[in-house]
């Protein structure tokens, strides 16, 4: 049996925004979840590990480098897995557009200096997130990240996709994850698995029906240029007929989970 | 999710082609096909079967020839309708974009006016017959300057000499390996032939072509564009257009760069790195702007677009996962909802992983109908489980019919319907009541439903002029059975018990002033209760024009106080007093009921929802006349 040790903790706030690149010109769009690169973000805020702006700055000083190729966040924790648990009314969040300003012309430089912005933001998102350690990642990454989550300590604070809406990291806990076969449903985000069959004639759970979600959200940086490369994330409740092989699951507090 | 749609779209086509051209519509103009091969006179004499006039009703169009033009329109137009895509760059008086097309304003070269006849600006429009063909010369060979334009694509960034080489080398590679139908045409002869031979017929017959054209016009009027194309394959056409594309279906080129066997760059339409909104580009970040798509993708997204704009703008338009591109909304899956402003640009787009038919909705209802025979308003029990006629319902009650059109996104002004209290509130919840009418979550209106049907209530008393009550009833009615759909309940009571206990409070009461003992009440709930009849009775017998509801402001205000209360219902009944008959017993007994009892607890929740439920809900003082009492009308 393969087990792995995991970290575990629930990520919630009043409000949320991830940012999709692919429309600027007049509402700012939010994913409907956190992705893996907010994600890790968001742990390299705790670790106290260097973002954009510092890795901006690093490349204008020494040039383009194996050390500068990414942010310092993802260059340390890109080979960290994850799973993301996503709360809410069948795993979706509302979603709200705000309108507000920034009429600090100097930061904007809007013509008129008057930015009006205009912003989806999710409503109190709540995830439960797993870190798991594995063979990829260094060591010391990982026991420095578990201890600081266990330990409610952070370097900078963690946020939501932007410092207006802070983060709420609740109930830390280490557990362990255990390697399964028999798929019969996944309970996190996942990569969608070509050649998975979900079993149609099912009855759905009690109270509910049956739900399927799919998006295309970031997954890498592009190591030449650092811009998003997506896949398709899913989540549903349908139960599973089948499933490829090659597919890797682990069991974790009673849930089925695949890593991101 | 603009990147889901793509991706599905692509998909779709692949499958389907026509799907691209289901949606396409030709501008209104004169469209014309010609063989080069073929003299002008030859030409002239199969010409009736050769064009179609695109006007606004469409009449004079050849069906079959209009589908092939919306092929052959499609691969000669400019990207975006965008000026700035075009290839006659300045002049922008050619608007086709290969050679094998001719397109161009007929105002810009049927002229009815002699030059000397029109004035320096007019002469600056248009082309008279020998600029025409001297432009065509030279539009020509910009197209053949243009055609090379792709290979600027590759990003050398190399300064020095030998380093630049290399680079080149290896663009020239690159493109040798993954665009290979782009290189190759570059020095076919025969395309090169026939891109001479086009431009040879236009000049030599142009003409010919514009006195056909004139006479065509003065007997069949068409405006607009004139639009020649050349009869050579589709699969001609599809490349010229590649060439073009490739190179103009970026917004900034300087963004261009490769990954793997692919050329990325940012993509035009909805997306903006405008010198004038410096904001929008990554500033501190490596990767300078939000987003990098193949060619592919591009031209999909930009064909999407179009796809998105034909089921027109400013409602927001719903589309289930798996059958995005057929509309058919059965399907037991996610949802897509989306929609585009004027200019195209998204306003709204949501992905839900439900669709709300899955989800069922109870609302019990109580709905009131006037019978003509009786001539009484009657009161019968329904449920409501469709979505579509709940939000009819909400609608019609709680908006005054004013949740029209674009009312998501839309702005919401102030009118004689909307007052500002009804803007706010529209405002704020309007997003709550969509995910809950149209995308079946209940998680945002939920919390907010209480105090948001209690204030669109209080709005109504207070806006409502005198027989607007049946309304405002109803609109009770519906807060009620929304409470008790979304499980809210009122001091642990249920919408849909609290409307039967209205009925039970109403029939008991009436059974207990009918009999002329002497009437005392139960209990601090029908205290409320009665308290709200006698307001309403006494508001009732005011003799204003345009009385309104806002009567029963300072009653309602006091409803946490009862003994504020009793001296607001005696400041009414001084007020009203000359117009009450001192032998009606009903109104009598009740009175003194109400004004000699004392509620043991503090008032609750539910104390005042009796309150404004015995303002509203029929009324026992107007009940029609028994044996003994004075004939009452009901308002």
């Amino acid at each position: 049996m393969i087990c792995l040790e995991t970290v575990a903790f629930e990520l919630k706030g009043k409000f949320a925004f991830f940012k999709k690149p692919d429309v600027n010109s007049k509402i700012y769009f939010t994913y409907s979840h956190i992705h893996k690169i907010a994600l890790l973000g968001l742990l390299g805020s705790i670790l106290g590990y260097g973002g954009y702006t510092q890795q901006y700055e690093a490349i204008r000083e020494a040039g383009t480098n194996k050390d500068n190729q990414y942010p310092e966040f993802y260059q340390c924790l890109k080979h960290l897995n994850v799973a993301i648990v996503p709360h809410g009314d069948c795993g979706y969040f509302a979603k709200k557009i705000q309108s507000f300003n920034n009429s600090v012309g100097y930061a904007s430089r809007e013509e008129g200096g008057n930015l009006i912005v205009r912003e989806q933001w999710l409503e109190n998102p709540h995830w439960t997130i797993y870190l798991f350690k594995n063979n990829e990642m260094d060591t010391t990454v990982f026991e420095n990240l578990k201890r600081a989550i266990i330990h409610r300590q952070s370097v900078y604070v963690p946020y939501l996709g932007k410092n207006d809406h802070m983060a709420v990291i609740d109930n830390p806990r280490v557990c362990e994850s255990t390697l399964i076969r028999d798929v019969h449903e996944i309970n996190s985000l996942y990569y969608e698995i070509p050649g998975i069959i979900f079993d149609d004639f099912a009855d759905p759970p009690e109270n509910s029906s049956f739900y399927y979600f799919e998006e295309m959200m970031p997954w890498k940086l592009d190591p030449k240029l650092n811009y998003y490369k997506f896949r398709t994330v899913c989540l549903t409740n349908k139960f599973i007929e089948s499933i490829p092989r090659k597919s890797v699951f682990y069991k974790t507090e009673g849930k089925t989970l695949a890593l991101l | 999710m603009i990147m889901d749609f793509t991706k599905m779209y692509q998909e779709a086509v692949k499958k389907n082609q026509s799907i691209l051209f289901d949606t396409y519509k030709l501008k209104r103009g004169i469209y014309i096909l010609l063989d080069y091969h073929k003299t002008w006179e030859q030409n002239l004499d199969s010409i009736e079967n050769s064009y179609v006039i695109i006007d606004r009703t469409e009449t004079y169009v050849n069906k079959s020839l209009q589908e092939k033009f919306k092929k052959l329109d499609y691969y000669s137009s400019v990207l975006f309708d965008s000026s700035n895509k075009m290839v006659d760059l300045p002049g922008r008086k050619i608007h086709s974009i290969t050679p094998l097309a001719f397109f161009m304003k007929e105002q810009t070269f049927l002229l009815d006016k002699k030059k000397e006849d029109m004035s320096a600006a007019e002469q600056k429009k248009v082309l008279f017959p020998d600029e025409l063909k001297k432009h065509i010369e030279e539009f020509y060979q910009k197209l053949e300057q243009f055609d090379d334009g792709f290979l600027n694509l590759y990003p050398i960034t190399a300064h020095k000499k030998k380093d630049k080489q290399q680079q080149l080398k290896e663009r020239d590679q690159f493109f040798t390996e993954n665009y290979p139908d782009l290189v190759s045409a570059l020095k076919d002869p025969v395309r090169l032939n026939r891109n001479h031979d086009i431009r040879k017929y236009l000049i030599e017959n142009m003409d010919q072509i514009i006195l056909w054209l004139k006479a065509i016009k003065e007997r069949t009027n068409f405006s607009n564009y004139v639009k020649i194309f050349f009869d050579v394959p589709v699969e001609d056409y599809q490349q010229e257009y590649k060439l073009y594309v490739v190179q103009k279906i970026y917004t900034v080129n300087d963004y261009c760069a490769i990954d793997g066997s692919n050329i990325v760059g940012l993509p035009s339409g909805d997306m903006t790195v405008n010198g004038k909104k410096p904001y929008l580009k990554h500033r501190t970040m490596r990767t300078e702007v939000p987003l990098r798509l193949s060619v592919d993708e591009a031209i999909a997204r930009k064909d999407l677009y179009k796809w998105l704009e034909s089921h027109g703008k400013f409602i927001t338009q719903k589309y289930s996962y798996q059958e995005l591109l057929k509309q058919d909304l059965r399907s037991e899956e996610g949802m897509y909802y989306l929609s585009l402003d004027t200019d195209s640009s998204v306003i709204y787009l949501d992905n839900v992983p439900f669709n709300a038919r899955q989800r069922k909705v109870r609302v019990p209802f109580r709905e009131i109908q006037y019978n003509k025979e009786l001539k009484t308003y009657q009161e019968t029990d329904k449920e409501i489980y469709d979505r579509a006629e709940l939000f009819g319902w909400v609608n019609r009650f709680f908006f005054k019919n004013q949740l029209q059109g674009s009312w998501l996104t839309g702005e919401i002004s102030v009118n004689q319907v909307i007052t500002p209290t009804l803007q706010s509130i529209i405002l704020q919840s309007r997003q709550a009541w969509f995910d809950f009418l149209f995308k079946g979550s209940a998680s945002a209106i939920r919390p907010m439903i209480n105090r948001l049907t209690l204030e669109l209530i209080t709005e109504l008393i207070v806006t409502s002029e005198r027989g607007g009550r049946t309304q405002i009833l109803q609109a009770y009615y519906l807060r009620l059975g929304l409470l008790d759909c979304l499980d809210v309940k009122i001091d642990e009571m249920k919408g849909e018990d609290i409307m039967d206990y209205l009925s039970e409070l109403y029939h008991n009461t009436d059974h207990d002033l009918d009999n002329n003992n002497f009437f005392a009440i139960e209990n601090d709930r029908q205290f409320y209760y009665l308290a709200g009849q006698l307001t309403y009775y006494l508001a009732a017998q005011s003799e204003a024009a345009n009385m309104t509801h806002d009567l029963y402001r300072p009653v309602m205000m006091a409803v946490g106080n009862p003994e504020k209360l009793k001296e607001q219902l005696e400041e009414m009944r001084k007020i009203y007093g000359y117009r009450l008959r001192h032998n009606y017993q009903r109104f009598n007994y009740a009175y003194a009921a109400v004004m000699g009892y004392s509620p043991d607890e503090k008032t609750t929740q539910l104390d005042k929802e009796l309150m404004l439920a015995g303002l509203l809900s029929a009324n026992l003082f107007f009940k029609k006349k028994t044996k003994n009492d004075e004939k009452e009308i009901d308002v």
